[in-house]
């Protein structure tokens, strides 16, 4: 089993490897499946790496603190998956997680080339 | 042979005077009042990094979240990188005070190559300049420190440290 340091460095290079745009990630909506009562879920991200797909979301989950009181917790989850999106093995809930999912939807909404295109077009103008 | 240790000894205990068991007494309290202090010391450095092992756990999570967002272009944020970095140095320190075990290794380890970035970027020689590698392996090296203190909480908290 491999340790936090060695899951720590694998997500790691996967920021690495999404912020070079080496590795892209499709954003699809919540499949039925992921979503119960207990649960929220908004969109997931789904990518394919050395032959293993992998998928990251946000969810709001049920975090009882009583029979019948309970809090909406968030939580964040990067799993591998199989081919028709069910669940094989989740990674241990690490901070930097949250990197992860921060930089594919930097990537995903386009910030540098919005940038640059509003900007460019800006000192065309002057 | 036995013997003439046991008279030997014997003697000198009867031939001190008060004085001399007055002397030895404060030799030895000396001694006990050193260690003390140094125990004082130690567990001084211990309550305050447990007391503050959460402000430090949120403020590298904060810093590697910053760097993490600066590395998506490393070209044109060396400088506050630079900067971030300034303060993680700051932290790990205070990290490193109270730290032992692996956190204390893993807090050195950042620092050390944190300090190779910044002297890097200080002198400015083009070939020396330093490389977005780098930043990277210390944006892991504080992931691991911040993994590292929620263990020692967890330990902290269920008693085990």
């Amino acid at each position: 089993m491999a340790s936090n340091r060695e899951y720590i460095q694998l997500i790691d290079k996967l920021t690495e490897l999404t912020q070079s745009e080496e590795l892209v990630w499709d954003r699809k909506f919540c499949p039925e499946k992921l979503e119960s009562t207990e649960n929220k879920i908004d969109v997931v991200y789904e990518t394919e790496l050395e032959g293993r797909n992998l998928r990251l979301y946000e969810e709001k989950y049920k975090h009882y603190t009583d029979e019948s009181d309970f809090y909406w917790a968030d939580g964040l989850v990067l799993e591998f998956i199989d081919d028709s999106g069910g669940h094989i093995w989740q990674f241990p809930d690490l901070r930097n997680i949250k990197d992860l999912l921060k930089a594919v939807k930097y990537k995903e909404a386009g910030v540098d080339s919005f940038i640059q295109d509003v900007l460019g077009k800006n000192s065309h103008n002057k | 042979m036995l013997a003439e240790i046991i008279t030997e000894r014997m003697k000198w205990l009867t031939d001190n005077q008060l004085s001399d068991y007055g002397s030895l007494a404060s030799i030895f309290g000396l001694i006990v009042s050193l260690v003390t202090l140094f125990l004082v010391k130690a567990l001084r450095k211990q309550f305050l990094f447990r007391s503050r092992i959460d402000e430090h756990s949120q403020s590298l999570d904060g810093i590697a979240s910053n760097i993490s967002s600066l590395l998506s272009s490393f070209i044109g944020n060396e400088e506050e990188i630079d900067n971030e970095l300034a303060i993680a140095n700051v932290k790990l320190r205070n990290v490193q005070k109270g730290a032992s075990g692996d956190l204390l290794s893993d807090a050195k380890k950042a620092r050390k190559n944190i300090a190779k970035y910044r002297w890097r970027h200080r002198v400015g020689f083009d070939w020396l300049k330093p490389e977005e590698k780098l930043v990277r392996q210390i944006y892991t090296d504080i992931n691991i420190v911040v993994e590292e203190m929620s263990n020692v909480k967890k330990e902290i908290m269920t008693g085990g440290k």
